[in-house]
């Protein structure tokens, strides 16, 4: 789902495969117990060179798009909270004209634009060189991340 | 991505990536000291979840070694292979029989150095052959998820386009379970620098 978001609500859960630098953004209503998560790629929505934008694909524009969505499925704002994890570095490598890595400027994006939206973050996971799997179980709010070396912790 | 690429650019592109993979294939036997076998290179347009399909998915843990494209055109170039793979080729480098691991900064240097020949011939023979200048930075490593190695890359063309044009080579060592992949995700917006020098024209479809 890499550059999409979707929703669910308990019992089930959301999903997403092998998280690099991108940021896997989770907004849930834990009364109502709906869910929203997002594979942020990039930060900023004004980096795009393309005619249209998909919202998926960056912080800025995932996050708003995905408190409406839980709003429509019976969601309250003043209720959310959030999750954040992934935004590695992979590989170590200079960032060019950037001085932090596209992973460190994915959570950034992130941190910010939820404080915007006024969304709390209740946990997070980032940084580091792994790469992650992670799943969120809409019924009591955990969060599943798996690595290669390290297995699965909850 | 904004305009597909036209099928004479995919052939044409096709051909460069025969005649790169080509020369990397024999200089990566002549390396090793073993037989090599190459497919003919696939050329396509993917949605950037399905770059690691390849490689065993998403989660499938490879040994990958990145470079970012310098010269003409910007993108990535990844050498993709299984871990006992790139011990089998390091084992053969260092001499040594077995190697269990790949932890020592010999090891991952023996291994940098398959990546650098692979990714320099590859790149050298394209460029001579389309006239243009294209090199591999120093070499990447890291053993993880497909899809976490390979989201650096998307990243790094994910501004300018929502698929990636992938030219992807599988080069085997004698049995299937030593496939090596080399990726190239080029720029989209500086394709036309790569068909002008290949002589195609850029708007025709």
């Amino acid at each position: 789902m890499m550059a999409e978001w979707k929703t669910a609500q308990a019992p089930d859960s959301l999903k997403t495969l092998g998280l690099g630098s991108c940021v896997a953004v989770i907004i849930n209503d834990p009364l109502v117990k709906v869910a929203a998560m997002a594979h942020v790629m990039l930060p900023y929505s004004k980096m795009d060179k393309s005619s249209s934008v998909k919202k998926g694909k960056y912080a800025d524009t995932a996050i708003p798009a995905m408190v409406d969505a839980l709003c429509r499925l019976g969601g309250r704002k003043s209720r959310y909270v959030a999750s954040l994890v992934g935004g590695a570095q992979m590989f170590h490598y200079t960032p060019g004209p950037h001085l932090l890595s596209i992973g460190e400027r994915n959570v950034d994006a992130c941190l910010s634009t939820l404080h915007t939206c006024g969304v709390p973050v209740v946990f997070q996971e980032t940084g580091g060189r792994r790469g992650r799997t992670v799943e969120f179980f809409c019924e009591d709010g955990s969060v599943s991340i798996k690595t290669v070396n390290e297995g699965v912790k909850v | 991505m904004s305009a597909q690429p036209s099928n004479d650019q995919l052939d044409l592109l096709r051909e460069a990536a025969n005649i790169g993979a080509g020369n990397a294939a024999t200089a990566l036997s002549e390396l090793l000291g073993v037989r090599v076998r190459m497919r003919i290179p696939d050329v396509r347009v993917v949605p950037f979840h399905e770059l690691p399909e390849s490689v065993g998915g998403t989660e499938a843990a490879v040994m990958a070694m990145y470079f970012r494209l310098q010269g003409d055109m910007g993108g990535s170039m990844y050498v993709l292979m299984q871990r006992e793979t790139a011990q089998r080729f390091v084992g053969k480098l260092l001499s040594e029989s077995s190697s269990d691991a790949l932890d020592s900064e010999m090891e991952c240097s023996a291994l940098s150095e398959v990546g650098n020949i692979v990714a320099g011939t590859y790149l050298g023979a394209l460029s001579d052959f389309a006239g243009v200048k294209l090199y591999p930075s120093v070499p990447y490593l890291a053993f993880d998820m497909a899809g976490a190695v390979l989201s650096v890359g998307a990243a790094e063309i994910g501004a300018s386009a929502d698929e990636a044009l992938l030219i992807e080579t599988e080069i085997s060592t004698g049995d299937v379970s030593a496939n090596t992949h080399v990726l190239l995700l080029p720029q989209p917006d500086q394709l036309p620098v790569l068909f002008q020098a290949l002589g195609v024209s850029v708007s025709g479809r």
